[in-house]
């Protein structure tokens, strides 16, 4: 059962429906695609109570406008796009109910290049080959957003209250986070010369504006492997493969890439860095270290913890009362963080300090 | 088989079984993907599928430890009764040649010193062997190419290869079911649609499969 909650108001750069991706046609060769940066999404869902792999919107670059179709919850995570409803701002990582009617505003991206829409009991749209995943070259899934779209969510409204909603811990400091980006070791990584390998370590490398959700090209000193050829017969790649292509600059894959390729894959970023590579911006900085399978496994186990296992608790955190004022009832809720929300009889209240 | 294990990366092994295109190799991991297919919820697998010379498994390491998977898979592989699976069925497959068709086939005439006849007759009487399908949904990468039609990429890949392409390059034949950027000589173009994706298993073609070319 549809239901419908957003219709889009502006034209976004890049907005597209994900889930956890398009697993198990990697025989027939059918890229993944799935959301880039699956903690910012898994815990969108998370907070709304909804299953994690449920479908939600995946905004790139930030600049999207939406108006609320029918009452229902939804939580913003990823990057901070300073989120406004109806001229107020918005807590990210927090679930809000929105009405009928509200305006939900997204800016450019601030700190970030994704930022996660997810919608209480997520968004339905007929599902291709097991997910819901938007693979807009291949037309797999949706397309891309466009002015005037709706979104419907999986099933019809019943009332969401919001006297007990689940909050974090710890909010992902992806954004903040200089830290290297780790990488293990591709099957070609041996073929590299000794001095590439040490531009591996020492480099500050930057993103290019070369990048989509398919791949990313990184600039940097060039890399170059020892007999030349970094051409291999084709064979498996996965998203945060690093290949070296023979123009000598390192090229990502991500998520919409194609599973074969046919350049040496010297590198490949753990899951984590993954997701964090997959929030930076054409022109953003990054180092790399290399780790080992095993330590690349320990940090995913420790911070699948950190950040699924023991995030999550839930708060009392709206007051709700109703009045009669000379016989009409009056439903009054204040919500928000500081208490910035107030809606009369489920209308919300502008108020202009 | 002999095979070395090698890490794509945190979740994803490959199984490399070889440092050369063979045809019976690649025969042996086609088959052990789909046994392996077969039972993945059972080994807690996420998925399976092959390249040319590697069988390459996907996993999620909260749920499974790397070696135990390593030694599962091993099991499979050691253990496998190979019954080879090649049927002499061969898929045909109609193509228009030459002119607006496959803009290429000049100058593959031109490489091979054949004339655009003779490259189209070659072509169109080998019966090909589908390695694997990637690249895009449902492209097979084809092998036995007669040698005398080896030609290399193009200098500089096109933007714009239109859905149905079919292209060579160096010992490899292909079709393009999407329309995509690509690098290889296009000498003609198919109506057949090889993907399909309202179908479970949505790739027409599927590795292990004998292909054949009709001129038209």
């Amino acid at each position: 059962m549809k239901y419908e909650v957003l219709k889009l108001t502006n034209q976004p750069i890049f907005s597209t429906v994900q889930d956890e991706g398009r697993i198990g046609y990697e025989q027939y060769g059918v890229p993944n695609s799935g959301a880039g940066d699956k903690v910012s999404y898994r815990l969108g869902n998370l907070l709304l109570g909804n299953n994690i792999s449920s479908a939600s919107i995946e905004i790139l670059y930030g600049n999207a406008s939406f108006e609320c179709i029918n009452e229902t919850q939804i939580c913003i995570t990823g990057s901070d796009m300073q989120p406004k409803v109806n001229g107020i701002p918005l807590k990210m990582w927090q679930v809000v109910n929105v009405y009928k009617g509200d305006k939900i505003d997204l800016s450019a991206s601030v700190n970030g290049l994704r930022s996660y829409i997810a919608v209480k009991k997520g968004i339905e749209i007929n599902e291709i080959l097991d997910s819901k995943s938007t693979h807009s070259i291949f037309e797999l899934g949706g397309k891309k957003l466009k002015i005037g779209d709706i979104i419907s969510a999986t099933s019809i409204n019943k009332k969401y209250p919001l006297d007990r909603i689940s909050l974090l811990n710890k909010i992902p400091n992806f954004f903040e986070d200089q830290d290297p980006l780790y990488v293990t070791r591709g099957p070609e990584y041996n073929l590299l010369n000794e001095k590439s390998k040490k531009v591996i370590e020492n480099q500050i490398f930057k993103l290019s504006n070369r990048m989509s959700r398919t791949g990313a090209q990184v600039e940097g000193n060039k890399l170059q492997v020892k007999n030349g050829k970094s051409d291999i017969i084709s064979d498996g790649v996965s998203a945060g493969t690093i290949q070296l292509p023979k123009d000598g600059n390192m090229y990502v894959l991500l998520e919409d890439s194609q599973r074969i390729g046919g350049y040496a894959r010297i590198l490949n970023f753990d899951t984590l860095s993954l997701y964090r590579f997959s929030q930076l911006k054409p022109g953003d900085e990054f180092k790399l270290k290399i780790i080992s399978i095993e330590d690349a496994h320990e940090r995913l186990k420790k911070n699948d913890d950190i950040l699924f296992k023991n995030n999550i608790y839930v708060e009392k955190k709206i007051i709700e009362n109703i009045f009669y004022v000379e016989g009409e009832k009056i439903n009054v809720k204040i919500f928000g963080e500081n208490k910035e929300h107030i809606y009369l009889n489920n209308k919300p209240l502008k108020i202009d300090f | 088989m002999e095979y070395k294990l090698l890490d794509i990366s945190d979740r994803t092994i490959s199984f490399n079984f070889s440092n050369k295109i063979d045809q019976k190799i690649n025969s042996k991991i086609v088959e052990l993907s789909y046994e392996i297919n077969r039972i993945l919820d059972q080994l807690n697998i996420v998925s399976c599928y092959p390249t040319y010379n590697s069988l390459i498994v996907d996993y999620d390491p909260l749920n499974i430890e790397r070696d135990k998977l390593r030694k599962e898979i091993s099991e499979i592989i050691e253990n496998f009764d190979f019954k080879d699976l090649n049927s002499d069925e061969i898929f045909e497959i109609d193509v228009n040649y030459g002119g607006n068709y496959g803009e290429d086939l000049k100058s593959v005439s031109e490489f091979t010193k054949l004339s655009e006849k003779d490259v189209i007759k070659i072509h169109s009487s080998s019966i090909y062997h589908v390695y694997m399908i990637g690249f895009s949904p449902g492209f097979p990468y084809l092998g036995g190419l007669n040698k005398k039609l080896i030609c290399p990429r193009l200098d500089s890949p096109r933007k714009i290869v239109p859905a149905g392409s079919v292209g060579i390059a160096d010992q490899q034949t292909g079709i393009y079911p999407y329309e995509s950027s690509g690098g290889w000589r296009l000498i003609g173009m198919t109506d057949e649609n090889l993907f399909d994706n309202k179908l479970a298993s949505p790739s027409i073609l599927k590795p292990g499969m004998k292909l054949k070319f009709n001129e038209i």
